[in-house]
């Protein structure tokens, strides 16, 4: 297949001759040509080599692989072609056939388009609403959408609020705890400040009863050793054994110590009768009726309706001290004869009345009366001087039998120390006046306050008598009131602050004692404030409750002065009758006349008392 | 330890062998010294030294190698000389000899697997 | 110098116009069509036939095909030495273009490599390079490079890429200055008349007096034959890329310019025709026919 031709293109041979070659060939740069020679020799060669094989054949060879493909290529597709009948008429039927065929599926896929459009009209429209519907339903989004909006601004709004609310409450909240903390603080405080209360209550409950304790077993104890006195001693008392046998009441024990009483009293009586004077045979015969009132329940009072009055024919102005005793612990305010005139009671700042029993010009203490809680500023014993009647500073009055040192009676009411206390001509009552400008009257069935008169100034002290209350004031007056209207009736001036009053025995005499260093002698007979004055030289009032006694013969008065010393002035002469000086070292604060005449008991603030006598 | 001994006596199939060429005939009759190294995890021959004809190719060797260690003679063995370079299976050792032996001797590596690339 | 770039590049560029023949004994379906192909001088023929096999494979089964095989004249080709040194050895002086016969069967393992796959010319490829440069440096320049150069190596000659291989071959042309050139010369010198495949041994570029040794000093070492004596006519040729170079061209210049890639300069010894004008090479245009 390939043919020869013949090129005289004789490179190649010539390349044979190598010594042509080396001389044809140009020496380009002039250069030494045996250097070159070799080189250029072999550029030519490879050139020309080039030609002759790689050059001429590149085109042809590459022209010659395309057509073969190419050839392939149909070679391949007549191939599939050629598998095809090959015979003419058979051919073109085929073909008409074929032809008939593809007519009929085109009107089929004519068909089958029109179906298709018409689905894609349909569905269309449906598309069309939907997107309709879909923007409507963007149009109701966005609305709830705002809507939502709206009402997240509406809870924030809330929040905020609540928060501030929640602040509030907080702080409140706050403060609350603070105040519960504090109260409880205030409670446990409190529980505290009543336990220790308590406390001392308890402690002073406890040492009243103690007290109470220690005297009952003190009593019993002095009872025994009476007892056996009694039982040792002989008695032949034999009718008033029986009277009093009859005239024995319930209580075993008390009747037994009323019968101790009796026998004492007997005792002393008969004592007393040994060395009598004559006004003590009066005394004898009240006994008798004495008996009676014996012996009866404990707490009635009833009994005491019967006291006969006591009458001194002669006081004598006593002329020195029979006893000078250091009565109490501290000093004394008040001393009292008792209406029997053998008994004398003393009460101070000791808060205790110490009952005395004069005999033959000493005195002896019989007993002690406690239960007043502050000191004692008043001491009265009652007509038939079984009943002492006390005033003390703890703003109450307070009653005590004789026998028995527990008060009976407790009157409370006054918001001040009670000054005085009184037994009022009625019966049952007493009268108290007090710094707080009251008077009170009390009945004792009742124990209590039955009126009470405002007056107009501290009411320093008071008698009593007929249907009359006297009380004398710092403002220097001196009232008289009604007792039973319970109005005051006159008004008596005072040369000062009134600091005791004292009645005479026959109720006539107004005695008053000013701070002034006056003493006052008023007739209450006559209206017309008939005053005597009495001063001495000397004389001072020592206090505010110095207390002046008229002698129970409204003959004398007595007085303690600041300096310790008694003046006796003679109430119808207005002068001085006597002094006694020296035995007080301080000033006397009350002084007491015996009903009998024969003793005068002075008191001091330094504790002393002192007996005096004219003998 | 020079411990030369006769390669075997199998003549070779591949290189026919007419002495042709004058310069080329005395040489082919020359033995050369191989030391056969072995390389990696391949057996090591207890004979190392042998002498071989100039005209023995690189693949006989080879073969020869493999049965004396008794290998599979299917199984590939690479030759290096040099350390460097794996001679064509059709060289001569003659050739290789001439132009990379040292002191007297081929030194050959061989080895089961690829050593030098 | 530019003459030096031009040379490395029309050695590089070399064609040989070559017919593929199908054999006749193969089984075809049809005839087959022989196949006009532009092998390239300094590439192996496993590396450059693929298209051959196509288009073969056209006209045969796949399981009648084993592995190709080429000959020519009866002459088995081997594939793992240059086109160019197959060429000039077999078919120098003989028409263009080169007719190969491709073969499928009957493998000659007495004569040929196998050839599997390209990675086979790969390492035959690079063991040449190493080899040579074990001549020229001991090694040391082809032991330096990466792996990835030696890639750029192969890669350039499988593409045929003319740059990306210079890139990294200049480096084995260099030599130190003090020397005058490569420690030795590789060469390869091949002669159709001898069993022996080829000549190698060592020769230096520089004689210890410092002459440069030229083509006809190697020539007269190595093959004394192929220089003629005085008034001898000369009987060979020397064909080294198809050429015949001057003898007293300078055999370091030759081993830098006139190697093949793989860094071996081989030389062809080829017995000259005798008719120096005569037609010793025809050249041959061949026509197209239409198809049968």
């Amino acid at each position: 297949m390939a043919a020869l031709t013949v090129k005289p293109f004789a490179v190649i041979a010539e390349s044979a001759g190598q010594a042509e070659r080396s001389s044809r060939v140009l020496a380009p740069m002039g250069g030494g040509r045996s250097l070159e020679t070799w080189k250029r020799h072999i550029v030519r060669q490879l050139k020309d080599r080039d030609l002759s094989q790689h050059l001429k054949y590149q085109d042809l060879f590459r022209f010659y692989t395309r057509l073969l493909e190419k050839t392939s290529l149909a070679k391949g597709m007549l191939s599939c072609s050629v598998r095809h009948p090959s015979t003419n008429s058979s051919t073109i039927s085929s073909l008409l056939h074929q032809n008939n065929q593809l007519q009929k599926t085109m009107g089929e896929l004519a068909y089958q388009v029109v179906e298709l459009q018409h689905q894609i009209k349909i569905k269309e429209s449906v598309l069309e609403e939907q997107h309709t519907r879909l923007g409507e339903q963007e149009r109701q989004f966005t609305g709830v959408f705002y809507a939502c909006q709206e009402l997240q601004e509406q809870v924030e709004q809330v929040q905020g609020e609540n928060k501030e609310l929640k602040r509030e409450y907080d702080a409140v909240l706050e403060r609350q705890r603070g105040a519960e903390t504090r109260l409880r603080e205030e409670k446990v405080r409190e529980g505290h400040l009543l336990e220790d209360m308590i406390l001392l209550k308890k402690q002073a409950a406890a040492r009243l009863n103690c007290r109470n304790e220690r005297r009952s077993r003190a009593r019993d104890a002095n009872l025994q050793k009476q007892l056996q006195g009694a039982a040792r001693s002989k008695v032949t008392v034999n009718i008033e054994s029986s009277s009093s046998a009859r005239t024995s009441g319930s209580t075993s024990l008390k009747k037994e110590n009323q019968d101790q009483d009796s026998t004492e009293r007997r005792h002393t009586r008969l004592f007393r009768s040994a060395s009598a004077t004559s006004p003590r045979i009066l005394t004898s015969i009240r006994e008798l009726f004495d008996r009676k009132r014996r012996g009866h329940s404990v707490c009635s009072l009833e009994e005491d309706l019967m006291c006969p009055v006591r009458i001194c024919l002669s006081a004598r102005v006593p002329a020195r001290a029979l006893q000078m005793l250091d009565a109490h612990e501290q000093g004394i305010n008040a001393v009292r004869f008792s209406s029997s005139s053998d008994m004398v009671a003393t009460g101070g700042t000791d808060r205790v009345i110490k009952l005395w029993e004069v005999r033959t010009g000493s005195l002896t203490h019989k007993a002690t009366l406690d239960g007043s809680t502050e000191g004692i500023t008043c001491i009265e014993f009652d007509p038939t001087g079984y009943k002492i009647l006390a005033a003390s500073y703890d703003k109450s009055a307070l009653l005590w039998q004789r026998d028995d040192s527990v008060p009976k009676l407790t009157l409370t009411g006054h918001s001040r120390k009670v000054t005085a206390a009184r037994f009022s001509s009625s019966p049952h009552q007493v009268v108290t006046g007090s710094a707080d400008r009251t008077v009170r009257l009390w009945d004792l069935h009742r124990a209590a306050c039955v009126q009470e008169v405002e007056v107009a100034s501290f009411c320093s002290d008071l008698v009593c008598c007929a249907n009359c209350i006297i009380s004398g004031h710092y403002d220097s007056k001196i009232r008289i009131w009604d007792s039973r209207a319970a109005s005051c009736v006159q008004e008596l001036p005072a040369q000062g602050k009134v600091t005791s009053l004292d009645l005479s025995t026959d109720h006539r005499k107004l005695l008053s004692c000013c701070r002034d260093d006056c003493l006052q002698l008023v007739d209450l007979r006559m209206w017309s404030n008939d005053r005597m004055c009495f001063r001495a030289e000397g004389f001072k009032c020592g206090s505010d409750s110095t207390k002046a006694v008229i002698s129970p013969d409204s003959c004398f008065l007595a007085a303690g002065s600041a300096d310790g010393s008694i003046y006796i002035w003679n109430a119808s002469t207005s002068s001085l009758e006597a002094r006694l000086p020296d035995k007080h070292s301080s000033s006397i604060s009350a002084v007491s006349w015996s009903l009998s005449g024969e003793y005068v008991v002075s008191v001091d603030k330094s504790r002393r008392a002192v007996l005096w006598s004219d003998i | 330890m020079s411990d030369s001994a006769e390669s075997p006596t199998e003549t070779q199939k591949e290189e026919p062998q007419p002495p042709s060429d004058d310069s080329a005939a005395n040489e082919e009759k020359k033995k050369i010294d191989v030391l056969l190294k072995a390389v990696g995890d391949t057996p090591i021959m207890k004979t190392k030294k042998w002498a071989v004809d100039r005209g023995r190719t690189v693949q006989s060797l080879a073969q020869f190698i493999l049965r004396f260690l008794k290998i599979d003679a299917n199984e590939q063995l690479f030759i290096y000389v040099n350390q460097s370079f794996a001679p064509s299976p059709d060289q001569e050792v003659g050739v290789l000899f001439d132009c990379f032996g040292s002191d007297g001797k081929l030194i050959l590596h061989y080895c089961k697997s690829q050593a030098w690339g | 110098m530019a003459d030096d770039k031009d040379v490395l590049r029309d050695v590089w560029f070399g064609r040989i116009p070559t017919c593929f023949t199908l054999n006749q004994d193969e089984v075809t379906e049809r005839e087959a069509e022989p196949y006009y192909l532009l092998l390239p001088r300094v590439s192996y023929l496993t590396l450059v036939t693929d298209k051959v096999k196509k288009h073969f494979l056209k006209v045969m089964k796949q399981e009648d095909m084993e592995e190709m095989w080429f000959e020519y004249e009866g002459t088995p080709l081997k594939w793992h030495y240059p086109i160019g040194v197959l060429f000039d050895l077999h078919a120098s002086n003989t028409v263009l273009p080169w007719s190969i016969t491709v073969h499928f069967k009957n493998f000659p393992d007495r004569d040929l490599l196998r050839c599997p796959s390209h990675s086979v010319i790969e390492a035959h490829f690079m063991s040449s390079i190493k080899e040579a440069d074990a001549l020229k440096h001991k090694s040391q320049v082809v032991n330096d490079m990466q792996k990835k150069d030696h890639k750029q190596l192969w890669m350039g000659l499988q593409n045929d890429k003319f740059d990306q291989f210079w890139a990294m071959n200049r480096k084995l042309m260099e030599y130190p200055t003090e020397e005058g050139g490569f420690r030795y010369i590789p060469f390869r010198i091949y002669q159709t008349m001898s069993d022996r495949p080829f000549i190698q041994k060592l020769f230096r570029p520089v004689s210890p007096e410092g002459n440069t040794h030229t083509l006809g000093s190697l020539l007269k070492e190595m093959y004394p034959a192929a220089i003629p004596n005085e008034g001898q006519q000369k009987r060979y040729q020397v064909v080294i890329h198809g050429i015949e170079p001057l003898l007293e061209t300078p055999l370091q210049w030759l081993s830098e310019h006139l190697s093949h890639p793989d860094n071996f300069l081989h030389i062809c010894i080829v017995r000259r025709l005798d008719e120096p004008p005569s037609p010793s090479c025809l050249l041959v245009f061949p026509t197209v026919t239409s198809a049968p």
